[in-house]
């Protein structure tokens, strides 16, 4: 299934580490008397990741940083494996990958030194397994057998926040509703016929299961989706130009900002052997890093960045603007977010914006229609 | 399961490719990027066992050569997408015959497997093994999102192809086609015989704005300079060769920084910035620079997309 990473290079190895962190093997060996085992932790540097390969399973990744060799990769069903820290190790974090449906487990040492590194990591960690941001069903035709597979009992905003995945999860139907008619540029309330061809009845392809809610609101998933994408490309009608972010994460003043908040960027850093201060400092002006950016910053204005920020904790208005591809959307959230000062012709912006974010016609780019709806 | 198959894109790179030498075990090899063929005389070691030629493909783009049925010739055919640098490169050290060099045990026991094979089969082992597969995406960029690059600029298809002489003739082999192409005669160096075949070439690249690199296949120096270090200590009884001596050394220090350096643009390449990028994004926010920058961005953006407009008008009048 083509989905919301969809990609054009078919073999690239390249998927959505959901998650990483550093962390070495430990092994088990025969321990003091015939019940007990020892753990002995694996001196090799390591990396766990967790990723989604672009057939939608979710792997759980080890792989050795200094050769970057991939050692572990499993295939991890929801539900099938658990994460948990082992306490009775005392003299590291050691960690267990444990597998319910077999006695099987994978253990490793938390090689992160930062405070901070095992906070909460438990939990993502079994979030990042157990719901993986783009575990989405099929599209369209296939609404049907997915409710049967939930129990049937999904009602019209379940099936929704399902069909939606991270993007519009957690939205109930009167939230839904105004945030399409918000999208589109409605003052007015629902029901919108007049202005908006949001078809009233369930459609035939879609003997769909979200009764209960279908029959009242008239919308179907199809039509938020066809709606959904109409609205996707670019956000504001002024950024169809490719826009490169190399530049700005490149300038001195990120260099400038990013040497005076060292604290923070620091444990991001790649290896080197640098020490931070020279690598914070050389890594921003690298071709490698100016890389990284480009391409972030073009699934940022492509919309398909917003499902990842939102594992980076990134509040929701400032994802819903990265869904968008709504670069200064984006900025200007971060921005109140980080509670940074807007500058001061912001509020005239503000307002300019919102008479440019009518839909767009549906152009001719087939490639987003595989990308966050589906 | 998991990424069998997956092959990821390699940049063409001095330093990712030697380090890739290094990943298959082969010894005695380094891979220097060329600049300039006519200099060649003078910034490349000797001997210069074979040339990586990248450039962007397009189909239907003539052999400048004859195919050649030449049996000694070790040829694979590429079968799979992305693996081109990789089959460029095995493809190259399968031909290489000096005891100067060591292959290793990866890549001698793929030549002892699939010598007897005709090249696609070659090609069909070489995309099934394991061991050349790991080495090869160990230089994967992390990404934590598959782009959908489509209709951007960067999604041009770039193909690498190897030229190595071999006994008086220089050879073309691309894993697209189906044999070897003979492109030159050689009378003296196979430097000179091939240059004319390459230039041909990247001239009717340039035309099109197309960009091109030449990697160099070239015997190991830190190798060999330490080899002559230790001879010239065993000689340096009565101290007359302290000179050479301390010359040695400064140039071994000089290697040893430029593999430092390769290795730090390595681990840079296989770094996952995403969480960098996020941070930082969050610390310009939090010191109210992250709209000016953004702004600025796609004003230039938009500055440039005039241009190019103007540009291809006025082209068109």
């Amino acid at each position: 299934m083509a989905a919301m990473f969809s990609n054009v290079r078919p073999s690239a190895t390249t998927s959505g580490n959901i998650l990483e962190f550093k962390a070495g093997r430990s092994l088990l060996e025969t321990g003091s008397s015939e019940n007990t085992r020892k753990v002995v932790a694996d001196p090799k540097k390591g990396l766990i990741y967790i990723k989604q390969s672009s057939d939608m399973l979710t792997h759980f990744c080890w792989k050795e940083r200094d050769t970057g060799a991939v050692i572990d990769d499993l295939i991890i069903f929801p539900d099938d494996a658990e994460f948990k820290a082992v306490k009775e190790c005392t003299d590291g974090k050691v960690y267990m990958l444990k597998f319910k449906s077999s006695k099987d487990m994978k253990l490793y040492w938390l090689q992160d030194g930062s405070v901070d590194a095992d906070k909460d990591l438990v939990k993502r960690v079994n979030d990042a397994l157990n719901k993986p941001p783009t575990s989405r069903p099929a599209r369209g035709g296939n609404v049907s057998e997915r409710s049967a597979a939930g129990g049937g009992t999904s009602t019209f905003p379940a099936a929704l926040a399902d069909e939606f995945g991270g993007t519009l999860g957690g939205l109930d139907q009167n939230q839904l509703i105004s945030l399409i008619q918000s999208l589109q540029g409605q003052s007015s309330e629902y029901p919108a016929q007049n202005q908006n061809p949001i078809n009233l009845s369930t459609t035939d392809n879609n003997e769909v299961d979200c009764e209960p809610a279908a029959t009242s609101t008239g919308i179907t998933t199809n039509d938020l989706s066809a709606i959904l994408n109409n609205l996707r490309p670019g956000g504001s009608k002024g950024q169809e130009v490719s826009v490169s972010l190399g530049d700005a994460l490149s300038s001195d003043t990120a260099a400038e900002a990013a040497k005076t908040n060292a604290e923070s960027l620091s444990p991001h850093l790649p290896e080197t052997g640098n020490t931070p201060e020279k690598e914070l400092s050389e890594t921003v002006k690298t071709p490698q890093f100016r890389q990284a950016t480009d391409n972030f910053g073009h699934a940022l204005q492509t919309g398909q960045l917003g499902p990842v920020l939102a594992q980076f904790g990134l509040n929701e208005n400032t994802v819903a603007a990265a869904n968008q591809g709504d670069l200064l959307g984006f900025a200007r959230n971060l921005t109140l977010a980080e509670g940074g000062e807007l500058p001061k012709e912001e509020e005239q912006k503000e307002e300019e914006d919102t008479t440019t974010k009518e839909p767009e016609a549906k152009r001719n780019r087939p490639d987003l229609d595989d990308m966050d709806v589906d | 399961m998991s990424d069998a198959g997956n092959w990821c894109l390699i940049e063409s790179d001095p330093g990712v490719f030697t380090e890739m030498l290094q990943g298959f075990g082969v010894k005695g090899l380094q891979v220097d990027e060329l600049y300039s063929l006519e200099h060649h005389e003078t910034t490349l070691a000797k001997p210069v066992y074979g040339l990586v030629f990248l450039f962007k493909w397009r189909p239907g783009d003539e052999p400048c050569g004859v195919p050649s049925n030449n049996g000694n010739i070790f040829f694979a055919q590429q079968v799979i997408q992305n693996a081109c640098a990789t089959q460029a490169i095995i493809n190259m050290l399968m031909n290489i015959d000096d005891p100067e060099v060591e292959l290793g045990s990866i890549l001698k026991e793929y030549k002892e497997f699939a010598l007897d094979f005709d090249p696609a089969t070659r090609g069909e082992c070489l995309s099934n093994s394991d061991k050349i597969r790991t080495v090869h995406n160990s230089f994967a960029r992390p990404t934590l999102y598959e782009l959908d690059i489509k209709g951007g600029k960067s999604e041009d298809n770039y193909h690498f192809v190897t030229y190595i002489p071999i006994g008086n003739k220089v050879y073309e082999l691309d894993g697209l086609r189906e044999a070897p192409i003979e492109v030159a005669e050689i009378e003296e160096d196979w430097m000179d015989a091939v240059t004319p075949a390459i230039q041909k070439r990247i001239q009717k690249y340039s035309e099109g704005e197309i960009h091109f690199n030449l990697l160099a296949v070239v015997p190991n120096r830190k190798q060999k300079l330490e080899e002559m270090l230790k001879s010239c200590q065993e000689a340096n009884v009565n101290h007359d060769l302290d000179d050479q001596v301390h010359e040695l050394n400064i140039e071994i220090a000089r290697e040893d920084r430029r593999i430092q350096q390769y290795q730090k643009e390595n681990a840079r390449r296989r770094h996952n910035y995403l969480p960098f990028v996020v941070e930082l994004l969050k610390v310009l926010a939090k010191e109210g620079k992250l709209i000016p920058l953004f702004d600025k961005a796609i004003n230039q953006a938009k500055e440039r997309a005039g241009q190019k407009a103007l540009l291809d008008l006025k082209r068109k009048q």
